[in-house]
């Protein structure tokens, strides 16, 4: 099972949280188990890169983060997407999207 | 889902915070699944990795966006004074104007005198010993 952050290329979990977080706020948790439940578990995301990740997007000033109640009336901590982040993941969305096409036309079997 | 907005902690115990919820939900999640409590506490703090690593590297990330925004605030309030001056000025042109020339001239007075202070009376003459000019 890859595990994002390790295997995967880099940068590509910082895009699949921005993406996540384009859906509304949610606490770091649930951006793991989105990202997993989306992929059909195909994709791992490892607490170790996760959090590091979103810590340094809301340093970059791409996410933002605020105190709130969880749906299980516990204290959490909601990220939610800025404009620039928004603007950055669609930047990356159509940078990925070029990547991917080029290398799938390399490695298709001719 | 969002409710109330609480303070915001200090960095250590914003991340400290976050990931013991973590932890819990993925206790809560295995709990779920059929596991014992005690082993999915286990379980969950096994997937974790090395927390405390993990949190070392939080924290300062953490206090670097900390100092990123404060800067950041900082720069606003000055900013928004500085329009706020401009407006008012604006709001009472003629205010501004005797404003702006009651400084200008005293500005310029006080320029001019010292100007003259300073050749006159503090600077020596450009001879050698001064002192004994007859």
């Amino acid at each position: 099972m890859p595990k994002v952050g390790n295997r995967l290329l880099h940068g590509t979990l910082d895009t699949l949280i921005l993406k996540t977080l384009s859906y509304g706020p949610r606490h770091g948790y649930a951006v793991a188990r989105w990202i997993e439940g989306e992929t059909g578990d195909a994709i791992q995301v490892e607490e170790g890169s996760l959090y590091p990740a979103l810590y340094r997007l809301e340093k970059r000033g791409l996410l933002k983060s605020e105190w709130g109640v969880s749906e299980l009336e516990r204290r959490a901590k909601f990220y939610s997407l800025t404009d620039r982040g928004q603007a950055k993941l669609h930047a990356e969305t159509d940078e990925w999207i070029r990547f991917s096409r080029a290398v799938t036309t390399v490695l298709r079997p001719g | 889902m969002m409710k109330p907005r609480i303070v915001r902690p200090s960095v250590e115990t914003e991340v400290n915070e976050e990931f013991s919820f973590h932890v819990d939900m993925r206790v809560r999640e295995l709990v779920g699944q059929g596991w014992t409590e005690e082993e999915a506490r286990a379980e969950a703090v096994r997937r974790f990795g090395d927390m405390d690593r993990v949190k070392r590297s939080c924290r300062d990330l953490g206090t670097r966006r900390d100092v990123h925004m404060s800067r950041r605030l900082g720069w606003d309030e000055l900013r928004q004074d500085l329009a706020y001056a401009v407006r008012q000025l604006r709001r009472a042109p003629s205010f501004a104007a005797v404003t702006i020339l009651t400084l200008g001239i005293a500005i310029a007075s006080n320029t001019s005198v010292f100007s003259v202070a300073n050749a006159v009376l503090f600077t020596p003459p450009p001879f050698a010993e001064p002192d004994n000019l007859t």
